[in-house]
């Protein structure tokens, strides 16, 4: 656990570092109000919609479904990847096997994907 | 319980230092970036504050601290302000998993070069590296305003097509090292470096390191000619001086590091420079990493956003898997 | 020369008896009633023997208050089969006249200019608005009742107000009343105007003050995420009315002005004015030979110089910022060049009606071929960093295609035109100066994507480069010193030619010459209806305003990183479109 307590004692001070810099940036700044200086910046023109926080069609829609497929499989072989190497001498072919029979599965659903265009901007 | 005080307030100076030593570190590779980058293309770079423009990186600081912070009306403040936070904090919280060199005993005490070695530390440090991403997304978002919006939604591209491959580019050192500690994999590669079978995850690494710092030719979302200065547009003073700190300096700095441990042996090599022998090496192999970034970042021109995501799942994902079999194949036959 | 005879032209009287044919120094102009102008045009456009495809320009002219009717409509055509030209009149009666839109989509630029300059109505045009004024601006700026210093109504502190400054005398007390300015809510209006109907999600502002758009272009992209659905472009923040200022003043004094157009290369700015007023004065052919070598050299010095400016930008634009540098670093030596030469660095005035202002200094022959000698080998490194990389080639092949068909439609002209296999450049049909005594060759593109300009405009230095060798060689064998080079007019008292231009008369008649400018053609059309010492009409044909017409269809479907390459390739400089 002691080093986790580090991490945490050293979040708590990243936070503080970057906080106090906030703050002392808006105590001895200077404040010059201006009637446009609030303006959303838009090339100095009027808006044209008054708002950016509408709906953007992002066409990378599926890609981002895949990715959390993808990072999933990724989790799986994290752990194998970990004890990889000790079990290679007892079993080479099971620990080989399994995980490429694993990742066979993996790589035609990527083969799928692409097949299906889903891997390009849509 | 007094004891744990003590060691919170120990752990907590240490944290004070090492954080104060990388801000220290980031503003002189701002000048170390300026003057490259000057040279780069044939003019000086910094040159009249201090020698050489030595004190340039402090000046920009003060510059930075003192100028007027504007919000602009219609932000959402609250996530507005947490946006800088959150891309600096992440960015720097790697370095707590990131060991600079074996412990050393000095004056009777034994001095870590590290804040803390976990068994997950790689995983953190992937983890933090992401979570920073959202630090420009929710920037790009609170600024209600449209290239920032724009360019936070593109780096949000950038982060789905990078992310896969870059976790299964990790895959093969862990196989070769059988840990997550980041001390663990240097201590694993006392004899032949990770480089020699893993050569394809480098290059998968190199790209996801230079996506997710927001380096040349990946960034879109700052992309100056299209967004002005994307996700970033609406910020001023501190909240702004914190995005490229983290992005440009503290990431690309921590993540260089984290290459060079995954790849090039960490603070391995000839024991030529006696006791501060490993931290030379180390030193060395970073500031060679870093160099290449910016090397990269100032010669190529940008990718287009939908461009860097068919390059990641198309190109760099395949080559992940690719490099998982051939360091899986390397094993059992050298072991 | 490129225009089309007067026996062909009456040849058009068989078919068409209501029109008239006329002739002033060789060009040839058919005037046509209104009613029967887009017949006739279409005649022209479609008709094998014709087949006027190219649209170079639409403009008009004001004959004053007391004539009936007032304006007179002019529209200039080009043939590429046949590489000549004709002048198309019309008498806009009841101030309007018919659309060309459905003839020549680039007509729709030049029939908004009308319609904010004069005050013509194009019937049947899709969105009639104003081109360089802002919407709610009363006034129509080139009509001969509009005075040149403008309409004062609007209550303004003077730039150079002080406490006591209305109690300054004469030149320095300004008038605290000013031509008006559009407010936020003006801008507003235009913006609606322009735009009426959003088609997708959010309408993004481009510019005006933009760090991509290479000056004060404001561009409304209507966009369904990143992909540009419907695009249009409000310019004018930098129209100062060179046409206006070029009516109020004297010929040889109005070349200053030109070179504020296109300020990346002024050079051309003033050659293409010089060859145009030197034509209708029809002393084109007898200018110097050694002026003429010396304008063919320097007007491609500073094609060379724009070219490099472009690239520069080009390559800043897609993210590689170092290329700029390294552009800057030749362009430093071609400036220092023409600074010893002319005197200036950026906005050169050195060519004059009938020659140039100064010979060569000695040495100026020297410098320019050590130049010459460094700089292919820095074109390889260009290439060598850009043309086969991996990124460069994604971001620029098959991006924005530009058809045939859109240079004829558009009016493109320039290295944007001969990107699109259009091999139309007017240093080889015109051939002024002494372009048709030197060698070299036009680049052709084949697809006429970004890449293809690109390439394009590479070769184009080299050919440059190429030109200027040849100069260099024919004025160091063939002249002295001694050479002249300004014309000396054989009877002083008829023509009064000197290099500061008093008393220049130009004759009455009607001209359009243009030269290949490194933005595109640039013709100058000088319309006298007297013999004068001002010209009554001068109509500036802008390369670069046409070509960036062609923009807001090239763009639609595209992602706005897409926008930054095209407006590159297309290369405006908003002087020269806003003049």
């Amino acid at each position: 656990m002691d080093g986790y307590f580090s991490l945490v004692i050293f979040f708590i001070a990243a936070t503080i570092v970057g906080v106090a810099l906030l703050v002392i940036n808006r105590l001895i700044a200077p404040k010059v109000p201006d009637p446009l200086q609030d303006y959303p910046y838009e090339c100095g023109v009027p808006l044209y919609d008054k708002t950016a926080q509408t709906t953007l069609d992002q066409k990378y829609y599926l890609l981002g479904l895949l990715l959390v497929l993808f990072d999933l499989e990724a989790a799986f072989v994290f752990p194998w990847a970990v004890v990889y190497k000790t079990f290679v001498s007892i079993n080479a072919g099971l620990i080989f096997v399994e995980m490429f029979l694993f990742l066979t599965i993996l790589i035609f659903g990527f083969i799928y994907a692409w097949k299906k265009g889903a891997l390009s901007w849509q | 319980m007094e004891e744990l005080i003590l060691t919170s307030i120990a752990i907590g100076i240490k944290s004070v230092i090492f954080i104060i030593g990388m801000f220290l570190l980031a503003a002189y590779l701002t000048w170390i970036e300026r003057k490259f980058a000057g040279h780069v293309q044939q003019r000086p770079g910094p040159l009249h504050v201090g020698w050489h423009g030595l004190l340039q990186p402090i000046a920009d600081a003060l510059k930075v601290l003192t100028k007027e912070d504007i919000v602009p009306s219609g932000v959402d403040k609250v996530l507005f302000y947490l946006a800088s936070l959150l891309a600096f904090v992440p960015a720097i919280m790697i370095l707590a998993v990131v060991p600079f060199g074996q412990p050393v005993n000095l004056f009777g005490f034994e001095i870590k070069p590290y804040i803390t070695d976990l068994n997950v530390g790689l995983i953190l440090a992937l983890a933090f590296g992401s979570i920073s991403i959202y630090g420009v997304i929710f920037a790009g978002w609170a600024s209600n305003s449209k290239y920032p919006m724009i360019g936070g939604l593109r780096k949000a591209a950038v982060l789905i097509g990078y992310e896969v491959a870059l976790g299964f580019a990790m895959v093969g050192p862990i196989m070769q090292a059988g840990t997550f500690s980041l001390k663990g994999i240097v201590e694993a590669q006392q004899g032949l470096w990770f480089i020699i079978p893993n050569i394809l995850g480098f290059v998968v690494i190199l790209f996801a390191i230079l996506a997710e710092t927001g380096r040349t030719p990946f960034d879109v979302q700052e992309a100056e000619a299209e967004l002005v200065s994307g996700y970033n547009t609406e910020y001023s003073a501190m909240k702004f001086g914190l995005f490229p700190l983290a992005e440009w300096y503290i990431a690309t700095f921590v993540l260089s590091a984290i290459a060079v441990i995954l790849f090039f042996g960490g603070w391995n090599g000839p024991h030529i420079f006696g006791p501060i022998s490993p931290f030379v090496w180390f030193f060395l192999k970073l500031a060679m990493m870093f160099m290449f970034f910016l090397w990269v970042h100032w010669t190529l021109p940008r990718y287009r956003v939908d461009q860097i995501t068919e390059l990641a799942w198309k190109v760099m994902l395949p080559l992940s898997l690719l490099n998982i079999l051939v360091v899986a194949i390397w094993i059992m036959i050298f072991g | 020369m490129s225009w089309i005879s007067l026996e062909k032209a009456t040849a058009l009287k068989e078919k068409f008896n209501y029109i008239d044919v006329a002739e002033s120094n060789g060009y040839v102009s058919v005037e046509v009633p209104k009613d029967k102008l887009i017949s006739f045009l279409q005649f022209l456009k479609e008709d094998p023997d014709y087949a006027f495809k190219m649209f170079i320009d639409l403009t008009v002219i004001d004959h004053g208050q007391k004539e009936n009717p007032r304006f007179q409509g002019v529209i200039i055509l080009y043939s590429p089969e046949y590489k000549e030209r004709i002048i198309v009149k019309s008498w806009a009666t009841e101030e309007t006249l018919p659309t060309l839109t459905n003839l020549w989509s680039g007509a729709k630029w030049a029939e908004r200019e009308a319609w904010d300059m004069f005050g013509i109505k194009f019937e049947g045009h899709d969105n009639l608005v104003r081109m360089f004024m802002w919407e709610g601006y009363p006034y129509h700026p080139l009509r001969k009742d509009f005075p040149i210093r403008g309409i004062e109504d609007v209550e303004l502190p003077s730039l150079n107000e002080v406490e006591r400054g209305d109690q300054l005398e004469g030149l320095f007390n300004y008038s605290r009343m000013h031509t008006a300015l559009p407010t936020l809510e003006d801008l507003e209006k235009t913006q609606k105007a322009r735009m009426p109907k959003k088609k997708s999600q959010i309408v993004l502002n481009w510019g005006p003050l933009h760090p991509g758009t290479h000056g004060t272009i404001w561009f409304l992209f209507d966009l369904d995420g990143e992909y540009v659905q419907q695009c249009d472009i409000i310019i004018g923040q930098l129209h100062r009315g060179v046409e206006k200022i070029a009516e109020n003043i004297g010929y040889q004094q109005f070349i200053p002005y030109t070179d504020r157009m296109d300020y990346i290369a002024s050079i051309n700015e003033n050659h293409a004015y010089v060859v145009a007023a030197e034509k209708l004065l029809g002393i084109h052919d007898k200018v110097p030979p050694k002026a003429k070598w010396i304008r063919t050299m320097m007007a491609e010095l500073s094609r060379i110089n724009s070219h490099l400016l472009w690239l520069g930008t080009y390559a800043l634009d897609l993210g590689a910022l170092t290329m700029f540098l390294y552009t800057f670093r030749e362009r430093e030596k071609i400036m220092d060049i023409l600074e010893g030469i002319t005197g200036a660095r950026f906005t050169i005035n050195y060519f004059r009606i009938g020659g140039v202002f100064a010979d060569l200094p000695a040495g100026a022959l020297e410098a320019i071929e050590h130049f010459l000698k460094d700089f292919p080998e820095r074109i390889n490194d260009y290439e060598n960093l850009l043309t086969r990389n991996r990124i460069w080639l994604k971001r620029n092949k098959d991006v924005c295609v530009l058809t045939e068909e859109d240079v004829y439609d558009y009016g493109l002209t320039g290295a944007v035109a001969r990107a699109s296999g259009v091999p139309y450049d007017v240093r080889k049909i015109d051939s002024y100066d002494m372009y048709d005594e030197v060698d070299f060759d036009i680049p052709v593109g084949e697809v006429g994507d970004s890449y293809d300009r690109y390439l394009v405009r590479m070769e184009e230095m080299r050919q440059s480069a190429k030109i200027i060798q040849q100069c260099i060689e024919k004025l160091r064998n063939d002249f002295t010193p001694d050479d002249p080079y300004f014309l000396e007019p054989e009877d002083p008292k008829k023509l009064k030619l000197s290099i500061d231009g008093r008393g220049l008369k130009l004759p009455q008649g009607e001209v359009y010459a243009s030269t290949d400018n490194p933005r595109g053609e640039l013709g100058f059309y000088i319309y006298n209806k007297k013999a004068a010492i001002k010209p009554h009409r001068v109509r500036i044909r802008s390369g670069a305003f046409y070509n960036l017409q062609v923009f807001t269809k090239a763009i639609i479907g595209r992602p706005i990183a897409d926008a930054i390459t095209l407006l590159s390739t297309i290369d405006p400089v908003v002087g020269e479109t806003d003049r």
